[in-house]
């Protein structure tokens, strides 16, 4: 594995914000789930990766070179989908993509038509006229064909009914099946990665709190219920995130403390209840605190 | 590559940005210098309009966050805009000269006590109220909270009260200066100089446009 785009201490302070050195490693040929909760700091951080915002500290690497410094040609490089195409709406494909295509060294027309033909895009369409799920498509038409390497979606789902997300994952996996390219995919609807990402990345108030194989973080995790009388102040001490009702309660525990859960009903945990729990167990921390 | 990025990049304002009716505005310069007892300069004050129609549907376009992720620096994005619109305005002119003769010609023996005469002191004033109207209106485009609908108003009426002004004066008969607001061959012959004073200030003006749009654009956060 190389990796084609390296995070390290990215921080940038807003009044009522702050992203905390974010490291992130994204290697070749994989799709990266990157996951938190509305406010996270998932879209500042891929802002801060991609420039458009000034970091305060960090360093991004992308395809081994300095990205501040090569930010034209490591651009050449990078597709980027921020939620929906929704840019001139009024224009039609076939005139943005006439604009767009002018600025990539390695435009693949033939590429190009392969895509909208794939994605059943009519070029004499206008933006406004596409639904959400065929204005992504778009987006990762363009991407595509200037032969992005990696390709950074923000939120690329969100809206979109479950059918359009289901195929929308197909494609994703597609694209990285030639062990060539790489996918940056921030969401907050975890079910999408269940489907298709490879490792995970979990920001958490501008922190990263969890990052790795998705398979091997949904291994280490179980989730338990029991009683009121069944959490005891050890078993509580270890557990990932609570939720108590009046009759008992529901928690998030890591698979080495799972000893003292014996007895208890015990299901296993995806990312979903991953995220929910730690963000009851962050929400917690910060009132401590 | 530089130089094809802002090619590339004025093309995008041309075929993406500029509004459709930019158009008319053109042709209006050319058209409004056949109308007789008229304030000459304010013919050419409507393509101040289609710049903030440019402005105003590059935010509702999303033009900025389309073209930042493009692979191109944010200097020359400035650059290409500052070049968009000077082409748009001496294109304008250019195309209105032989509609300048055609209308000197329609008008002869008619004094015009509107205003002055058609003739290139006519352009050197047009000019000089670009440049004043591109220094209002460019590099609010790229600070934080641009009005562009009040900033081109701003424009427009600088605009005019400029260009009606330096009318004005040159309608005023001065002891040798009667030359300015002249149609014969000696006085365009004088005239020429100060037509080139104009190019160069607007310039001058539209170079350090693009040296303050470029550093307040730097400092943005998209």
């Amino acid at each position: 594995m190389s990796a084609i785009l390296e995070v390290r201490g990215l921080c940038k302070k807003y009044p009522s914000f702050e992203l905390k050195g974010v490291d992130l490693t994204i290697d070749s040929g994989y799709i990266v789930g990157f996951i938190g909760r509305n406010g996270a700091g998932k879209t500042t951080t891929l802002k801060g990766i991609l420039g458009l915002t000034h970091a305060d500290a960090g360093s991004v690497m992308a395809f081994g070179r300095d990205f501040r410094q090569n930010e034209n040609e490591v651009k050449q490089s990078i597709g980027v989908v921020f939620g929906e195409f929704g840019y001139y709406p009024d224009k039609k494909l076939k005139a943005i993509t006439k604009v767009f295509k002018r600025f990539y060294n390695k435009w693949d027309d033939e590429a190009y038509r392969g895509y909208l033909k794939k994605f059943e895009l009519d070029e004499n369409k206008r933006v406004k006229e596409l639904s959400a799920g065929m204005k992504v498509k778009y987006s990762l038409a363009l991407a595509l064909s200037h032969n992005a390497k990696l390709l950074i979606l923000d939120e690329p789902t969100s809206g979109l009914d479950p059918v359009s997300r289901d195929e929308l994952t197909d494609v994703f996996r597609s694209i990285v099946s030639d062990g060539e390219h790489s996918i940056l995919f921030s969401t907050h609807i975890t079910s999408d990665l269940d489907k298709c990402a490879d490792y995970i990345i979990y920001i958490r108030s501008g922190e990263i709190v969890m990052q790795g194989d998705r398979e091997e973080i949904i291994g280490s995790y179980r989730l338990i219920q029991g009683g009121r009388n069944d959490l005891t102040p050890q078993l509580r001490s270890v557990l990932d995130g609570i939720k108590e009702t009046p009759f008992g309660f529901t928690a998030l525990i890591h698979e080495k403390d799972l000893y003292l859960a014996e007895g208890l009903s015990i299901a296993n945990a995806d990312i979903e209840s991953i995220m929910v729990y730690s963000e009851k167990l962050g929400h917690s921390e910060g009132s401590e605190a | 590559m530089k130089n094809g990025n802002i090619m590339n990049l004025v093309r995008k304002d041309l075929k993406l940005s500029l509004h459709p009716a930019t158009i008319i505005y053109f042709a209006l310069a050319s058209m409004m210098l056949f109308i007789p007892n008229y304030p000459r300069p304010i013919g050419f004050l409507y393509i101040i309009i289609a710049f903030m129609m440019m402005f105003s549907t590059d935010l509702q376009n999303k033009d900025r966050e389309f073209t930042s992720l493009l692979p191109v620096s944010k200097s020359d994005c400035v650059k290409a805009r500052v070049i968009t619109i000077c082409s748009v305005e001496i294109a304008m002119l250019i195309v209105s000269i032989p509609f300048a003769f055609l209308a000197h010609r329609v008008l002869a023996g008619m004094e015009n006590v509107g205003g002055m005469n058609i003739n290139v002191t006519l352009y050197a004033i047009v000019l000089l109220g670009y440049a004043i109207a591109n220094w209002i209106i460019i590099p609010g485009g790229y600070r934080k909270n641009f009005k562009v609908n009040l900033r081109c108003i701003i424009a427009l009426i600088v605009f005019m009260l400029v260009t009606v002004s330096l009318e004005n004066l040159v309608c005023r008969p001065m002891e040798g200066k009667l030359f300015l607001n002249g149609t014969s061959a000696a006085d365009i012959v004088r005239q020429l100089p100060v037509l080139a004073g104009a190019i160069v200030v607007y310039i001058l003006i539209n170079l350090l446009i693009c040296v303050i749009s470029m550093r307040s654009y730097e400092k943005a956060e998209i």
